[in-house]
């Protein structure tokens, strides 16, 4: 299991840009009004900032992945220890997207089909991919599906241009304020728990060298595709209606019209965004079973599927609406607290790790 | 572990031992060998030939002292050779009295008496045998141990024509025939390079089967070349009757509805691909010569591409992508917006859909499967049927199916119209065998957009994607150079760039050898003028 640095690339465009504007913008535009392109780029800084430190702290020791560094670092059972929020992170997220993706299906497309047959569809393309390529096959759908998913966004931004209004953008900073602005960062934020994600995958790179370029244009491209798309949807709507929307930027797709003919394309886009919802839900589950399969020091980590899947399946069931994934899940405490856990504990590592490669004794 | 090991190990011993007594079964055993009598040796001969009403026998007096006998098979020898070459000389001319034994005749043969391709001495009557089959002549000696072979093959063969399949209005119009011997000189005639290799091999334990593998040194990966002929070279198998058969030995994926091997009748296509690096294998007896490594993106490069002007070619390739896409898609697509997202069609076309659907009895997909099923029967019987009925079953498709069943109100004019469109579509796939992918995966995909509509839809493309991404052509992977991308060998992909700028071979396929063309040859008026 190889990938290239053009695979790591798309990768993180897919993984990031996809769900987080379909999800983030709501809360966002709700804190920071007109000003929430602003937070956006707020957020992609301090993406940058989690996916530098995620470099940093995989450079260390390369040839390794997080579960095994962390041990290498910390010694055995500390590290083992100390990874278990991570495992409580990748394993709820990984329910959390299959719930979230299937609730936006089910929403966009089809309001009488069972959840749960939406569910157990998407399950069994990614447990297929793991099955049969692993990262590598992610890496390579990502590969060709990434481009669809981004002439998407920037074919849905063209054909927007129309309904345009700029005045709707002003006035800039006065209605909202700082405080405003960093609260409508942390939607976004929150979703940059993804970029933690790469700690598991810096390793498997054919070229270690270009993990640093290739990452941080990942983020930046799908920073910008983002920013551009909070402040169409500000634009197109205003700074209060998208607020109350569960999927803003699929109702500004709702909204265009080209000539008469060019209709009601939201279903396209609704299946481009399922081709970026089955690269992020199967690079959640290989993560989750590679990573336990390391964590229990075991050889053969296919087999982990069949006991990974079923948990991650049956938690996607537990929320009760949509409301509760959507706007409970993301601003709730736990998930923040494992985020700062997670993002400290990585701060921790790099520190450790660095004096430890310092310390000539310890070599 | 260790058991099965052994069991296997064992039963590939007994495939070793049956495959020898079929030897023996059809060409005496491997040890026996000729003694220095003449009857005794015919009668060996005659004894593995017996029921072979094709085997001639024919006795002659060597300048009228010593007695001799020539064997062969009649139609596979050339005749007129025969008389002229070796029957003459024997039985007219004078032969200096010293060569009293067959060693100095051997010697004489090829030297002066007989000018035939080739001669070669045998003492094994294995041997002897398989050289008779494949059209020598054998020369039994009185009191010579050994049989002198001389190469007189000369059998009817078809005249080179224009294939079938792979037909292009520019470009040239040969193409492969049965016979190996012509096929191979149809690819030397444009390659006047000793680093065009054929390594020759048998197949077939009763058809003995030529095949020859050609690649050009070099060009060709090291890799790949040795694993084509461990592949090839393992085989076993009692007759090779077409390529088809050496293909599913050598597929990587048994079980992919896509073709891993590429399968043409063009010499042109084949030269093409060697010069790319790729392998080519060479059945005796089929025309149809299989190249290897495959990869996908074939399926819209057609041997014409690369003869016509590259603007229009990279139009014609977008237009294939949009074909290809409509032969799979589109009665998906039809089932998915009518059955379950009507909001995707504009008001006026949904109204005269409905309109033509009303009082057809059947839902959207039973509809599109019944019209496609009748679509692959016409289909089916426009090949199978003997040319003097072509035109009842041209009537029958076009009158009931297009015309009756639309009125009679089984089916609906816009579900024909989707059908015949993707039938058209998917005839202008270049590649005949990776269009057969595409039509059998329809089935399945419009089950799925019958049953969950677009969502279904998206469900099958990711799922093709997945076994598209896992599937490999001899190592190679079946979408590089897209997937995993390549930098630098995108210039045949999506577009056909000119000639003057695919300066590299492709880097994924081609071995040491990899500049194809110097760069710095784009014309341009100024460039004239300077030289």
């Amino acid at each position: 299991m190889k990938i290239s640095g053009l695979q790591l690339f798309w990768l993180i465009v897919n993984i990031i840009t996809g769900l987080g504007i379909l999800f983030t913008l709501s809360p966002a535009i709700a804190e920071a009004k007109q000003d929430a392109w602003i937070s956006i780029t707020l957020a992609g800084i301090i993406g940058l900032c989690m996916m530098f430190l995620a470099i940093k702290v995989s450079l260390l020791y390369p040839k390794q992945t997080f579960i095994q560094y962390s041990q290498t670092i910390l010694g055995r059972w500390l590290g083992k220890i100390l990874v278990f929020p991570y495992f409580m992170m990748w394993y709820s997220v990984s329910g959390i997207i299959l719930r979230n993706s299937t609730e936006f299906i089910y929403v966009a497309l089809f309001n009488e089909t069972p959840l749960i047959v939406l569910s157990i569809v998407m399950l069994i393309l990614a447990i297929y991919v793991v099955y049969t390529g692993g990262l590598e096959g992610i890496a390579r759908c990502s590969e060709l599906i990434g481009p669809f998913i981004v002439l998407m966004l920037l074919g849905t931004f063209v054909l927007s241009l129309n309904q345009l209004d700029w005045q709707q953008l002003t006035p800039v900073y006065a209605d909202s304020g700082w405080k405003s602005i960093l609260k409508g960062a942390t939607p976004l934020v929150a979703f940059y728990g993804d970029i933690i994600l790469f700690v598991m995958v810096f390793c498997f790179l054919t070229d270690i060298r270009q993990v640093f370029i290739r990452s941080m244009w990942g983020i930046a491209v799908s920073s910008i595709l983002t920013i551009v798309a909070t402040a169409m949807v500000i634009m197109t709507f205003g700074p209060t209606l998208p607020s109350r929307m569960w999927f803003p930027f699929l109702s500004m797709t709702r909204f265009i019209s080209v000539l008469g003919f060019i209709e009601n394309v939201d279903i396209f886009v609704v299946i481009i965004w399922m081709f970026s919802v089955f690269i992020k839900l199967s690079l959640y589950l290989f993560v989750t079973i590679y990573g336990t399969a390391q964590w229990l020091n075991m050889k053969d980590w296919k087999k982990l599927i069949w006991i990974v899947v079923p948990i991650v399946f049956l938690y996607s069931l537990l929320p009760r609406n949509i409301a509760e994934v959507a706007v409970n899940f993301q601003q709730s405490l736990i998930p923040r607290a494992l985020l700062i856990y997670v993002c400290v504990f990585l701060l921790l590592l790099w520190i450790v790790g660095l004096i430890r490669q310092k310390d000539p004794a310890r070599r | 572990m260790t058991q099965f090991r052994k069991r296997f190990s064992k039963s590939s011993l007994q495939k070793q031992a049956r495959r020898e007594v079929l030897l023996q079964e059809n060409h005496g055993h491997p040890s026996q060998q000729f003694v220095a009598d003449l009857n005794q040796n015919e009668q060996a001969m005659k004894e593995l030939f017996r029921n072979c009403s094709d085997v001639v026998y024919r006795p002659i007096q060597i300048h009228e002292k010593k007695k001799a006998l020539l064997i062969y098979i009649d139609g596979i020898v050339d005749t007129k050779s025969l008389e002229q070459t070796l029957l003459m000389p024997l039985i007219l001319k004078e032969i200096p009295e010293r060569s009293s034994n067959l060693e100095s005749f051997d010697k004489l043969f090829r030297d002066q008496a007989i000018a035939t391709r080739q001669t070669k001495l045998a003492s094994s009557v294995l041997e002897t045998v398989q050289d008779i089959l494949k059209g020598q002549v054998a020369i039994f000696v009185e009191g010579e141990n050994q049989a002198l072979l001389a190469d007189l093959k000369e059998y009817e063969k078809r005249q080179i024509t224009e294939p079938a399949v792979e037909s292009v209005i520019r470009g040239p119009r040969e193409g492969f025939t049965e016979s190996l011997q012509t096929n191979t000189s149809l690819l030397r005639r444009r390659l006047r390079s000793a680093r065009l290799k054929m390594e020759s091999l048998t197949i077939g334990t009763l058809s003995q089967t030529d095949v020859a593998i050609v690649y050009i040194e070099g060009i060709a990966q090291d890799s790949i070349l040795e694993e084509v002929r461990k592949r090839v070279g393992r085989i076993q198998i009692d007759a090779v009757l077409d390529s088809g058969f050496i293909e599913e030995f050598i597929e990587d994926n048994p079980y992919s509805p896509f073709p891993l091997v590429q399968n043409t009748e063009r010499p042109d296509v084949v030269l093409s691909s060697l010069l790319e690096g790729k392998i080519a294998i060479i059945v005796n007896g089929t025309p149809f010569v299989l190249i290897v490594p495959l990869t996908f993106w074939s399926v819209i490069q057609a041997a014409e591409d690369y003869y016509e002007h590259f603007i229009y070619t990279t139009a014609i390739r977008w237009l294939r992508f949009m074909l290809l896409g409509i032969s799979f898609l589109l009665p998906s697509l039809y089932v998915a917006a009518t059955t379950f997202h009507p909001q995707l069609i504009p008001a006026d076309f949904l109204l005269s859909i409905a309109a033509a659907r009303e009082g057809v009895p059947f839902p959207a997909v039973v509809e599109a499967l019944l019209m496609e099923v009748m679509f692959e029967a016409l289909r089916e019987a426009g090949i199978r049927l003997p040319k003097p009925v072509g035109s009842t079953v041209s009537m029958v498709g076009a009158l009931v199916i297009g015309e009756s069943a639309v009125r009679a109100g089984i089916v609906s004019a816009p579900m024909v119209i989707v059908v015949a469109f993707t039938g058209i579509a998917s005839f202008t796939i270049p590649r005949y065998n990776l269009g057969l992918a595409f039509r059998i995966l329809r089935f399945p995909l419009l089950f799925l957009a019958g049953t969950l509509g677009f969502y279904g839809i998206g469900f099958g493309i990711i799922a093709l994607l997945i076994h598209l991404v896992n599937l490999r052509s001899f190592g190679v992977p079946f979408l590089a150079p897209v997937s995993p991308q390549i930098p630098g060998n995108l210039k045949d992909v999506l577009i056909r760039s000119p000639r003057w700028a695919m300066n590299a071979r492709p880097t994924y396929l081609a071995g040491r050898d990899k500049e194809r063309i110097p760069k710095g040859q784009k014309p341009s008026e100024k460039r004239g003028r300077s030289e």
